[in-house]
C-alpha cells in the first residue's frame, strides 16, 4: 500500500484537468468528446454487424418455385444439364449445382426445384428458404388467365414471409412457356398480378386467424393506404422476365438468355 | 399386353420409359392423376389404381427415389405384373447402380438403354405365366370316377347322411355340391351388398340357409367349404395361437362376477373373492402369452437397435412395423379412426421400405419424421381455401354465393353458420340466411334470434342502408329445395352477396332424408357445399363422410354429381389435443378444413393451423 486511495484520486484529477485544459485550449467543448466518442462507437458497431449477419453471400440457393405444371422441373433440367427431359408431376426437390461462368470467375451456385402441388409446396420451401440468395418464380403464360388467383395467392405467400422479409432474396417472375401460341407477355401478366395481389391483400388479411392463436404477424405487403405496386416493394427486388423451355414450333428454339442473365446478375 | 411401363425419380424426371407398340397415347395424364391421388394423398399403401380404363401398379425405390409405374387395360387381368415390377425394379437397381449413386445429375444425364433388357425380362414373366396353366385332368384321374352312380343321385324322400359312397373322403364333396351351392348363394349374395333376384321362394332359402348353418356349427369350421377341404386332403384346420374354441368357455367366464353389486367406491369396500382371484390369474396368463410371443421372435431386438445407429442400414419391413404398430396406436389413441390411423402407417412404411438411414438417426425418429410430413401433407388444402375472394368474384358476376351446410344431428351446423354470416358481414357483405331446416322444432326461431343479434351488431347504416342480414324462412313442413331456390333468387334480386342455406340434421343411413339432400343440392347447385363435423366424433366420422358423399352421388342424376367441397371443424374447443378427427375427416374426403369452431359465441371461428394439429397429435 505505497499510495492510498486520495493519492490515487489526486492524481487522476490532476490528470484530467490537464486534459481539459488542453481541449479547451483547442476550442473543443467537453460534451463534444462524449457525442463523438458514443457516435464513433455507433458506427463501429453498425459495420461490424453488416458484416457478420447483413452478408448474402453465404447463401448460394436459386430456387425455382410456382404451381403445379408451371414447368420448373423441366426448367431445371435445362439449366442443369441443358436438356429438357419429360417430366411428371414432382413428389420431391431437385437439387444441382449451376456454374455461373463470369468474366472474373465461376462461381457454383445451387438450383432447387421445389414441388409445386398445393400440399407439400409450403413444407418444401420452409426447407430451402433460409438458403435462398434468389427466387425464380415460374408462370404458365398459356394458363395465367385461369389460375391467376392461384398464383397470386402462393406469390402473396411468398412475399409477406417474415423469414423471407429479412433475408430479402432477389425475386425474379419467370413468365414461362413463351412457345405457346396463347402465352401471355410479361407486361400483361405483371398487369394482371398486381390487380389480383391488391385484392389478395385485402381477403388475406381480412381472413379468419388460424386455432394456434395467430401470435404470427405476417408482413404488409407494399403501402397502407394506397393500391398495391410492385415498385412499392423495395426489398425483393422484383424483375419480370420471359423464357420457355420447351419448343413446340419447329422454328422456335429454347429461350433462356433472361433467366441466365438475371441469375449471373446475382452473383 | 402391359400399355406402357415408366420409370421415374420422385423429383419428376422420367428416366425410361416403355409404350407398347400400337398404343400412341400420352401416359402423362393417368401418371400424374396416380401421382397425386395415391403418392400425395397417402392412399400409399395398395399399390394399385385405376383411371379410366387403364390399371396402374406401382412400386417405390426408396434407397434411390424411384418410382416404377406400369399401366394396362383394367379389362386385361394380367397376373404377372405384380412379378414382372419386381424384378424390373431389383434389375434396374441393380445394373445402374453405380450411376445413380455417382452425381445429382445422374438423373437427367445418364441414358438408360433399358429397352432390350426389359422385353427380355417381360417376356420371360409372359412366358412363366402362360406356363402355369395347367393341362385339364383326364377323367380316370377326377374323384368323379371314383364315387358309384348310386351316390351322386339324389333322393328327396332319403336323408342325405344315409347315402353311401365307395371313397369316405369324397363323401362330403358327393353331399355338399348340390346342396352347398344354392345354398351358399343366397348367403353370399347379400353380403356382397347386391340385391339377388332369387326365382326359389324367400322360405325355401331360409330353410336351406338354416340347414347349412347347423352344418357348419356340429362339423365345425372347416366343413362350411366342404367342397375345398375335402379336395386338399392333407390340411388341417388351423388353430389361432390366441384365439379359443368352445372348450375354453369355462375358463373364460367371467359372468360369475356380474352378480356383484356396482358401488360408487364409497360404499362397503370390494372384497376381492377367489374365484375372482382364480379367473384374474387365467387372464393375466393369457395376456402375457400374448406379450411374451412377439417378444421372442424380436430376440435379436436389442442389439440390432444398436447396429440401426451406426452405419448404412437399409430399413426393412420388419423394422419398421414394431415402430409403426406403436405409432398407430398413439394415433388411434389421440381419436383417429382406427382404419385411417392403420392406412397411415401402412403408406408411411410404403415410403419408407428400403430407404437408408442416416449414421446417427434411429428408426423411431426417421417413421416420426416422415409421418409428421405426411399428417402435415393430408390437413394441407389441395386447392386455393379463400372464401372471401370467392365472394368478392361472384359479387362482380352479379350473383349470390351460396354455401349449404349438411351433417348429422346436433353438430352445430346453425350455430356455425350463425358465426360465418358474422365474419362476412364484419367484412362488409349481406348476408341471406335461407332456413331449410324445416323439420326441427325451433330450427327458424333459432336462427330469427341469430338475425336479430346480428342485425344489432350490424345496424343497416353500416351497409349502405340496406339490411346487413335477412332470414328467409316459410315456416315448418315444407319442401326444403324449394325453400332454399326461392330463397337464392330472391338474395339475386335483392343484390344480397352471399346465401347461407342451414339445412337438418340426418342421420348418413337414413336414404330418404338423404335422397332429399341430394335433391335440394343438385337442384340448387350451391358454390360450397360444407359438411359440419364435431371434433368429438372417434371412427363414425370416416363412415358419416363416406356415406354422405355416395348419397350425393347417387342420388343425383347429373353426370358430374357434386359431392362435399369442405369440411367444417366444430366444438374444437371440447377437445384438448385429441385432435385426430380432422385427420379423419380430411383422409377420407380429399377436401379441405375450410372453418374451425371453437366455442359458442361470435368470433369462435379459426382456420385450420395444419402444423399445429400434428405437433399436438404426435405428442
Amino acid at each position: 500500500m505505497d499510495r492510498s486511495c486520495c493519492e490515487i484520486r489526486l492524481e487522476m484529477q490532476s490528470s484530467i484537468s490537464f486534459y481539459k485544459s488542453m481541449l479547451d485550449s483547442y476550442g473543443i467543448s467537453q460534451n463534444l468528446i462524449g457525442i463523438i466518442g458514443s457516435l464513433i462507437l455507433v458506427i463501429l458497431t453498425t459495420v461490424i454487424w453488416k458484416l457478420t449477419f447483413g452478408r448474402s453471400a453465404h447463401r448460394t440457393g436459386i430456387l425455382l418455385a410456382g404451381l403445379s405444371d408451371a414447368g420448373k422441373t423441366i426448367l431445371f433440367t435445362q439449366l442443369t444439364a441443358g436438356v429438357a427431359k419429360e417430366t411428371h408431376t414432382s413428389l420431391k426437390e431437385n437439387e444441382a449445382q449451376y456454374l455461373v461462368a463470369n468474366n472474373q470467375n465461376k462461381t457454383a451456385l445451387t438450383v432447387v426445384d421445389l414441388p409445386g402441388h398445393d400440399a407439400i409446396r409450403l413444407q418444401y420451401l420452409e426447407k430451402y428458404k433460409d438458403n435462398a440468395r434468389g427466387i425464380v418464380f415460374v408462370i404458365d403464360s398459356g394458363t395465367f388467365q385461369k389460375s391467376v388467383k392461384d398464383v397470386a395467392e402462393f406469390l402473396f405467400h411468398i412475399l409477406t414471409d417474415k423469414q423471407l422479409n429479412k433475408i430479402a432474396p432477389s425475386v425474379c417472375i419467370a413468365c414461362n412457356k413463351q412457345d405457346l401460341l396463347n402465352s401471355k407477355t410479361k407486361t400483361v401478366i405483371f398487369n394482371q398480378l398486381e390487380k389480383e395481389l391488391n385484392t389478395v391483400r385485402k381477403t388475406q388479411s381480412a381472413a379468419l386467424s388460424s386455432t394456434a392463436g395467430g401470435t404470427e404477424d405476417s408482413v404488409f405487403l407494399g403501402r397502407k393506404g394506397e393500391d398495391f405496386q410492385f415498385s412499392h416493394l423495395s426489398k425483393f427486388k422484383i424483375e419480370f422476365l420471359e423464357c420457355n423451355a420447351k419448343c413446340s414450333a419447329v422454328d422456335e428454339d429454347v429461350n433462356l438468355n433472361e433467366l441466365k442473365s438475371w441469375i449471373s446478375s446475382l452473383v | 399386353m402391359l400399355d406402357f411401363f415408366s420409370i421415374f425419380s420422385k423429383g419428376g424426371i422420367v428416366l425410361w420409359c416403355y409404350t407398347f407398340q400400337g398404343v400412341k397415347a400420352n401416359f402423362t395424364e393417368p401418371i400424374n392423376a396416380l401421382i397425386k391421388t395415391v403418392l400425395l394423398q397417402e392412399r400409399g399403401g395398395n399399390s394399385q389404381f385405376t383411371h379410366g380404363p387403364l390399371q396402374m401398379q406401382y412400386k417405390l425405390d426408396n434407397e434411390f427415389e424411384l418410382v416404377f409405374v406400369v399401366g394396362f387395360q383394367k379389362v386385361l387381368t394380367l397376373l404377372y405384373v405384380d412379378k414382372l415390377i419386381t424384378d424390373v425394379h431389383r434389375d434396374f437397381r441393380d445394373r445402374y447402380r453405380k450411376k445413380l449413386l455417382d452425381s445429382s445429375l445422374a438423373w437427367i444425364t445418364v441414358n438408360f438403354n433399358y429397352d432390350n433388357q426389359f422385353s427380355l425380362l417381360r417376356s420371360n414373366a409372359e412366358v412363366k405365366e402362360s406356363n402355369k396353366v395347367t393341362t385339364m385332368r383326364t377323367f380316370d384321374k377326377s374323384g368323379k370316377s371314383q364315387k358309384t352312380i348310386k351316390s351322386m343321385t339324389i333322393d328327396k324322400n332319403k336323408d342325405p347322411k344315409e347315402v353311401e359312397t365307395k371313397k369316405k373322403p369324397s363323401t362330403p364333396k358327393a353331399k355338399k355340391p348340390v346342396e352347398v351351392a344354392p345354398a351358399n348363394i343366397p348367403v353370399e349374395g347379400p353380403t356382397n351388398g347386391t340385391t339377388v333376384a332369387n326365382n326359389s321362394t324367400d322360405m325355401d332359402q331360409i330353410a336351406r340357409n338354416r340347414e347349412a348353418m347347423s352344418k357348419r356349427m356340429a362339423t365345425g369350421k372347416g366343413a362350411g367349404k366342404g367342397k375345398k377341404t375335402s379336395q386338399k386332403k392333407g390340411k388341417s384346420a388351423r388353430i389361432w395361437e390366441n384365439g379359443g374354441n368352445s372348450k375354453d368357455a369355462e375358463a373364460l367366464d367371467y359372468s360369475g362376477l356380474q352378480n356383484e353389486p356396482l358401488t360408487n367406491g364409497h360404499g362397503e369396500e370390494n372384497n376381492i373373492t377367489d374365484e375372482q382371484v382364480k379367473s384374474l390369474q387365467i387372464f393375466i396368463e393369457l395376456s402375457t402369452c400374448v406379450v411374451l410371443l412377439p417378444i421372442q421372435k424380436s430376440s435379436g431386438g436389442l442389439f440390432s437397435m444398436f447396429r440401426g445407429l451406426v452405419g448404412s442400414k437399409a430399413l426393412s419391413k420388419e423394422a419398421l412395423q414394431p415402430v409403426l404398430d406403436s405409432m398407430s396406436d398413439h394415433l388411434i389413441g389421440k381419436n383417429v379412426a382406427a382404419d385411417i390411423a392403420q392406412k397411415m402407417c401402412d403408406s408411411v412404411s410404403n415410403k419408407l421400405e428400403g430407404k437408408i438411414l442416416g449414421t446417427f438417426s434411429t428408426i423411431a425418429s426417421t417413421v416420426k419424421q416422415s409421418l409428421n410430413e405426411s399428417l402435415v401433407q393430408i390437413l394441407t388444402p389441395k386447392r386455393r381455401v379463400d372464401i372471401l375472394r370467392d365472394v368478392l368474384e361472384a359479387q362482380r358476376a352479379g350473383k349470390p354465393y351460396v354455401i349449404t351446410f349438411c351433417g348429422v344431428n346436433g353438430v352445430g351446423k346453425s350455430t356455425n353458420l350463425a358465426k360465418i354470416c358474422f365474419w362476412l358481414m364484419e367484412n362488409g357483405f349481406r348476408v341471406l340466411i335461407a332456413a331449410c331446416d324445416t323439420f326441427r322444432a325451433g330450427a327458424v326461431e333459432q336462427l330469427r334470434t341469430h338475425k336479430t343479434r346480428l342485425h344489432t351488431l350490424h345496424p343497416p347504416s353500416m351497409h349502405g342502408g340496406r339490411d346487413g342480414v335477412c332470414l328467409f324462412e316459410k315456416g315448418y313442413g315444407k319442401d326444403a329445395a324449394g325453400i332454399a331456390m326461392q330463397a337464392i333468387n330472391a338474395a339475386k334480386e335483392q343484390r344480397y352477396d352471399v346465401v347461407l342455406v342451414d339445412t337438418a340434421g340426418r342421420m348418413q343411413d337414413n336414404e330418404p332424408l338423404m335422397r332429399s339432400l341430394a335433391k335440394l343440392i343438385t337442384v340448387n347447385t350451391p358454390d360450397l357445399v360444407l359438411f359440419v363435423g364435431e371434433a368429438l366424433v372417434g371412427n363414425e366420422a370416416v363412415d358419416q363422410l363416406v356415406k354422405f358423399n355416395q348419397a350425393l352421388a347417387d342420388y343425383s342424376n347429373s353426370e358430374k354429381p357434386r359431392t362435399i367441397d369442405g369440411i367444417v371443424l366444430t366444438k374444437f374447443d371440447t377437445i384438448d389435443d385429441k385432435v385426430g378427427a380432422a385427420i379423419s375427416m380430411t383422409y377420407t374426403t380429399g377436401q379441405p378444413i375450410v372453418f374451425v369452431g371453437t366455442g359458442q359465441s361470435y368470433p369462435d371461428l379459426r382456420s385450420l393451423n395444419a402444423k399445429a394439429v400434428v405437433h399436438a397429435l404426435l405428442k
